[in-house]
């Protein structure tokens, strides 16, 4: 909304704004995207739980809730549940050690991040073949393991009639199966498509995999 | 009136009156600033005159000048300099916050929404409604309005749907190209678009608004002169049910309008545009779900 038109008498000023601005940008890590504080904790800004879970029982620390943002991905271990709510044509993959019981997901809006380089520059973790790798690269290193890691693709619906105007979740599906191939990991189960919001969640206490959808039952995918 | 047109409108209004007992009423300064958004000749006097009768706009306009979503460099004091440094923006945050006290239900049985959903979801179609409207000759301020307010009539006929839910969810399996908005008017009498418009009629805002949330789900049926914003918030409710970030059960179970993408000029690349540039839009929005004194 901010649309002010660019003040053009003094178009030196402001790349020189921008410099300083973007400068400043790289000396402090950028805001998390989205709502989501997953981005800070996995950066390591914020601590992995909030306080009351790691000052609380271990019943706390079990049921603990990391919700997964817009835009954002986040790790857990051992412990907890990763959830993600809303997928409309957004797609989550989720990527899981069974065997370190090591889980990682991530929450992607739209597909390619060459469409926009001024965008994915800034928010990465926006566009599917930034967001998957990623999600990788902080999986193996919070120690999941590549050779045993299963992947889970949820979400993509569309809105139908509309051909390739409305196929942004058509096309975020197609690019997680395509980048999850290249980066080898085997997509084991996925629910895509069709017209309805889906809401996406990993147990690591039990490497369940559950998607509900409003007004449906949930279903299993592990 | 044919019978049927009778029965018709009998279940709008009430649904709509049904509705509208549960509602916090909208303050009277709303209606004033939607007006003044309207207003061409507007200036900051004129807005500052408006927040300043109520001590609950003014409040909250220090508090929104002085968010972090804005970062000024120096405290903001009094309501004129919130005004002036502002503007149009100030009135939209205004207006947003307002309607969370009407939208912002934690739940909402038969579009099972969660955590706010229906707030979550117009903030989102009021964003890209206001960026959308540079493509036509609607002011922002009023597609921003309107859009906030396109699928108040959800909340109208929650009960009603969670009721007949079965019949919804075998209607919608059996036919893979059906639209929600056509089965709630077939199940229930009427659907959630002309409820809306019903229900913020008598809240004496600009009638463009209440035509564009009475056609938002078909745009080419509007009357002519409130053509182009119906044209505006359709598109503009297809995009957050892309985004998806709120969807409920009806999830993307509607029909686009062709003419109305057509006379928009909307191409793929608007689309991925619009869906980044509205999530940046209402990220500090947001943020009042997880802090309570906002």
């Amino acid at each position: 909304m901010n649309d002010r038109p660019p003040d053009r008498r003094r178009p030196r000023l402001t790349v020189i704004r921008d410099r300083i601005r973007r400068l400043a940008d790289q000396a402090r890590p950028a805001p998390p995207a989205g709502s989501s504080f997953a981005v800070l904790r996995e950066r390591g800004l914020l601590p992995s739980q909030p306080p009351e879970a790691s000052t609380g029982s271990a019943q706390e620390v079990r049921n603990e809730r990391i919700v997964v943002g817009v835009n954002a991905l986040a790790t857990a271990r051992g412990a907890g549940v990763l959830i993600t709510y809303g997928l409309g044509s957004c797609i989550a993959v989720i990527l899981l050690d069974p065997n370190s019981r090591v889980g990682a997901m991530c929450h992607y809006m739209l597909p390619d991040s060459t469409q926009d380089p001024r965008r994915s520059a800034s928010q990465p973790l926006m566009f599917g073949d930034m967001a998957i790798a990623q999600l990788a690269e902080v999986f193996t290193r919070r120690g999941g393991d590549p050779r045993n890691a299963e992947a889970y693709v949820v979400g993509g619906a569309s809105l139908s009639g509309m051909g390739d105007l409305f196929d942004i979740g058509g096309r975020n599906a197609r690019m997680a199966r395509v980048t999850l191939e290249r980066l080898r990991y085997h997509v084991r189960g996925h629910e895509v498509g069709d017209r309805t919001s889906r809401t996406a969640s990993l147990d690591l206490n039990t490497g369940a995999i559950v998607v509900a959808t409003p007004g449906l039952a949930p279903r299993r995918l592990r | 009136m044919t019978r049927e047109a009778i029965r018709h409108t009998i279940a709008l209004r009430q649904y709509a009156a049904a509705a509208a007992v549960e509602l916090p009423i909208p303050p009277a300064v709303m209606a004033r600033m939607v007006a003044l958004m309207d207003d061409p000749k507007r200036d900051a006097y004129k807005i500052a005159e408006v927040v300043e009768v109520d001590p609950g706009l003014g409040a909250d306009s220090l508090r929104i000048a002085n968010s972090a979503a804005f970062a000024f460099r120096n405290p903001v004091t009094s309501i004129r300099q919130a005004v002036v440094a502002l503007g149009e923006r100030l009135m939209r945050e205004l207006i947003a916050r307002r309607m969370r006290a009407i939208l912002g239900r934690p739940e909402l049985p038969g579009y099972e929404m969660l955590n706010e959903g229906l707030w979550r979801h117009s903030i989102r179609c009021a964003a890209a409604a206001a960026r959308l409207s540079s493509r036509t000759a609607v002011s922002p301020g009023i597609a921003y309005t309107a859009g906030l307010m396109a699928d108040i009539g959800k909340l109208a006929l929650a009960q009603p749907l969670r009721e007949r839910w079965d019949e919804v969810r075998a209607r919608l399996e059996a036919d893979a190209d059906c639209a929600f908005d056509v089965l709630e008017d077939e199940l229930l009498g009427a659907d959630h678009a002309e409820i809306g418009a019903e229900m913020i009629r008598r809240w004496t805002l600009p009638p463009a608004i209440v035509a564009a949330v009475a056609h938002h789900h078909h745009p080419s049926a509007a009357p002519a002169k409130h053509r182009a914003i119906a044209n505006v918030i359709h598109v503009a409710d297809l995009v957050a049910m892309q985004i998806g970030v709120a969807a409920g059960s009806d999830g993307l179970w509607y029909r686009s309008d062709e003419r109305a993408i057509a006379a928009l000029e909307i191409t793929p690349a608007i689309v991925e545009g619009l869906m980044c540039d509205v999530e940046s839009d209402v990220a500090h929005l947001e943020e009042l779900l997880s802090d309570p004194s906002a």
